[in-house]
């Protein structure tokens, strides 16, 4: 670029500038604010004119005036002695000046400017501002726990501003995955003057497009592109972690916010109507935002489930090896997020019931083959998320479980008596195999075709605020469920009470309807109480039928193919709450979703409708506690 | 057909420079220079260029004000950020902000076309 041309624009501008700073110093006392800045901006494109025409000298003195003056500028103390200094400086550029003006260079000045520069020294040579912008907080994520594939980029060790180009670079890859991640973040790359980065995508993204794409950008010299790992090394070594925070300060934040949200629902009540109506909006908007806030912090919780399928898929290889027998594993529903916490708690309970069931359940080939069963064995794992509660169901098509054979082994084991056997349901067949004294090894592998370990499943759901519920078929196979309720979100319920006033709860995604008695009546129907509706029937669940009066209401339950009501004494309200699973101390009751805090200071228990239709009995013994 | 473009930098020394740089590739054509954040919004709507570039230390209005405003008023704007070294923070605020890219003084007529292209060219 010719230069030359500009040498008179330059000195006239430049000079301007000059003056503005010579000025502005001379007058000390009048260094304010908009007068520091104006000074600011003539020594930052002093600075700017001066190298863009290669006068390097000039450049410097000017950055270092540029440099005292943003300091001032943040408010640090004006010494005089540091005025005079910059005086001194502005006498130097003045000389420069004119030496371009006479050579069309600024050289010569070397030394003169060298010592003054190096008076410079004394004070602390500021160290450039990292970028305070929030926006770029939000890279810095809970350690992905799935290794994902890789690009690499290098900048051109020339670059002047890397970091900045690194950053335009992660924006070009977000605008083709906006999930993907830089490492490390762009705070670190510049204050480390760091000149390549890596970017972290979900493994089906198109590498190569993405790739070459980000080859033409400027200033970048290198791409290198990397598709997902083998799984032989282990999740551990490939996690790179971005903040590892633990995750009871999650939980802190949470039980904040709880509380915030509590502190709302009295804030309001305590409002008069009127007023209640005027600030209605405010409230609304103040509970969206704590609710949105509350969900933000578990989402960064969550990770998805099939990071723990790896860990799953080793354990059963492992098993296959030990055993000898061939098993196909599959999985529905990876890509649902679990809770962090939840997740890697989630471990233990699965690899026993996967060492269980291939040990166990899991026929050997010859067995299999004669039964007319394909030899290689199947394993289904899946999770499905149904609006408050988390399902795992684990599933083998082995031996199942022998009914006649357990309940002889606990009749045996003095557990249970003749005649209460003969009573005895599916379900609770099943939950005599996870007692403690039942699991004994040695008989219970030949018998029932489980082993060690299920009591202790049963007891690892139940810490996490699960249940454990099974079902099978002799020669077919078994399928356990774990049932967790996602304590993840504001719930809307319906709170209701039976004489006894204790308000208990319901999720109102599980109410369909309410039918209040005085208009629905309750008819006996050939031995059974059912409520009259229009010309027909729906069948009423028989707990706490004596504690209703006349007065009551039916709530309708909403599940597929179930067309049922029971009856309460007293609908008060919807409410929306945390449901707080049941941890220790208090025992995980049945049938009963976990317990949450009323704006009325109550606490309410969370019913299960579901649960509870298809156990009326224990609904019966459940309440019979309260 | 020329591209337009808008030139904002408080320094007419710096203004004539890129203006030198662009007309004389050919490829661009300068409709409007502004001296400050506030002339570079109010020149942006009446000339309506597809490129702006943007310096960020100004007096009335700053680059990275000015370029917050300019997206909001056309949220396909395309603003390259002219900085003088010592400034990576604020070209970093300055495309979290939404500038499309940056050159850094002093320029090189090379570099600052293979940025403008760049991003002339692209359709994010």
């Amino acid at each position: 670029m010719d230069l030359k041309k500009y040498i008179e624009l330059y000195l006239s501008e430049g000079r301007e500038h000059l003056s503005n700073l010579t000025k502005g110093l001379k007058n000390e006392e009048n260094l304010s604010g908009e007068a520091i800045s104006s000074l600011f901006r003539s020594a930052h494109s002093l600075k700017g004119m001066a190298s863009s025409m290669g006068f390097e000298a000039t450049s410097k003195v000017a950055h270092s005036l540029e440099d005292l003056l943003s300091k001032w500028r943040n408010g640090e103390r004006i010494e005089t002695v540091m005025v005079e200094r910059a005086l001194r400086g502005t006498d130097i550029l003045e000389s420069l000046f004119q030496a371009v003006e006479k050579r069309g260079s600024d050289e010569g000045f070397e030394e003169d400017v060298s010592s003054w520069l190096n008076e410079k020294q004394k004070s602390n040579i500021p160290n450039e501002p990292l970028a305070k912008v929030e926006d770029l907080k939000r890279e810095v994520k809970e350690e992905p726990l799935k290794k994902v594939s890789t690009i690499k980029v290098e900048i051109d060790p020339n670059s002047s501003l890397p970091a900045a180009r690194l950053l335009i670079v992660f924006q070009k890859i977000k605008s083709f995955e906006k999930d993907a991640e830089i490492f490390p973040t762009i705070e670190e790359i510049q204050s480390k003057g760091l000149k390549s980065a890596e970017f972290y995508l979900q493994e089906n993204a198109d590498l190569n497009a993405i790739g070459k794409t980000v080859e033409t950008l400027p200033e970048v010299i290198n791409v290198t592109v990397e598709k997902k790992e083998e799984e032989e090394k282990g999740i551990e070594s490939s996690l790179i972690s971005y903040l590892k925070i633990p995750a009871k300060s999650l939980d802190d934040f949470l039980f904040k916010i709880t509380h915030l949200i509590y502190h709302l629902n009295n804030l309001e009540r305590s409002l008069s109507k009127e007023e209640g109506k005027r600030q209605k909006f405010w409230i609304e908007s103040h509970r969206s935002f704590l609710e949105q806030l509350y969900n933000g912090i578990l989402e960064t919780r969550l990770v998805p489930f099939d990071s723990l399928i790896e860990r799953c898929e080793r354990c059963l290889r492992d098993v296959s090896n030990k055993t000898g027998k061939r098993v196909k594993f599959t999985v529905e529903g990876k890509g649902e997020k679990v809770d962090k916490v939840l997740l890697e708690r989630l471990l233990d309970p699965l690899s026993h019931l996967i060492r269980n069931g291939v040990d166990h359940g899991i026929e050997s080939k010859e067995e299999r083959k004669k039964k007319g069963k394909e030899e290689e064995g199947k394993i289904v794992l899946s999770i499905k998320r149904d609006g408050e509660k988390l399902t795992i169901a684990f599933s083998d098509d082995g031996r199942g479980l022998d009914y006649e054979a357990i309940k002889a082994n606990a009749i045996k084991n003095g557990l249970i008596t003749i005649e209460r056997a003969n009573t005895l349901s599916e379900r609770e067949i099943l939950d005599l195999i996870t007692l403690p004294s039942f699991s004994t090894k040695k008989e219970v592998s030949q018998i029932s075709g489980r082993g060690v370990g299920l009591d202790v499943v049963k007891a690892s759901v139940e810490s996490l605020g699960g249940t454990l519920e099974m079902t099978s078929e002799k020669g077919e196979g078994t399928t356990f469920y774990l049932v967790f309720p996602s304590a993840v979100t504001l719930t809307e319920v319906l709170v209701f009470s039976w004489k006894n006033k204790t308000p208990f709860a319901i999720p109102t995604s599980q109410v369909k309807k309410l039918y209040p008695l005085k208009e629905y009546p309750v008819e006996w129907v050939k031995g059974e109480k059912k409520l009259r509706v229009g010309d027909g029937f729906i069948e009423i669940l028989n707990f706490r039928l004596s504690a209703v009066g006349r007065d009551g209401t039916a709530i309708g339950l909403n599940f597929p193919d179930i067309e049922k009501v029971f009856l309460v004494e007293e609908v008060f309200k919807t409410e929306k709450v945390v449901i707080l699973p049941f941890g220790k101390p208090l025992e995980r009751v049945p049938n009963l979703i976990g317990g949450a805090l009323l704006s009325s200071g109550d606490i309410v228990f969370i019913l299960d409708g579901l649960s509870f239709t298809k156990n009326e009995a224990e609904a019966m013994n459940v309440f019979k506690a309260q | 057909m020329a591209y337009k473009v808008l030139i904002v930098d408080d320094a007419m020394f710096m203004r004539a420079m890129i203006r030198d740089i662009l007309v004389n590739s050919g490829k661009y054509e300068v409709v409007g220079e502004a001296a400050n954040g506030e002339e570079a919004i109010e020149k942006y709507s009446l000339v309506s260029p597809d490129i702006v570039t943007m310096d960020i230390v100004m007096p009335q209005m700053d680059g990275i004000e000015a370029t917050k405003e300019i997206i909001k008023l056309d949220p396909k704007a395309k603003i390259i950020m002219c900085s003088a070294l010592g400034q990576e923070a604020l070209v970093i605020e300055s495309i979290a902000a939404g500038a499309k890219d940056f050159i850094v003084k002093p320029f090189s007529a090379e570099k600052v076309l293979k940025v403008i292209d760049a991003v002339v060219n692209s359709h994010q």
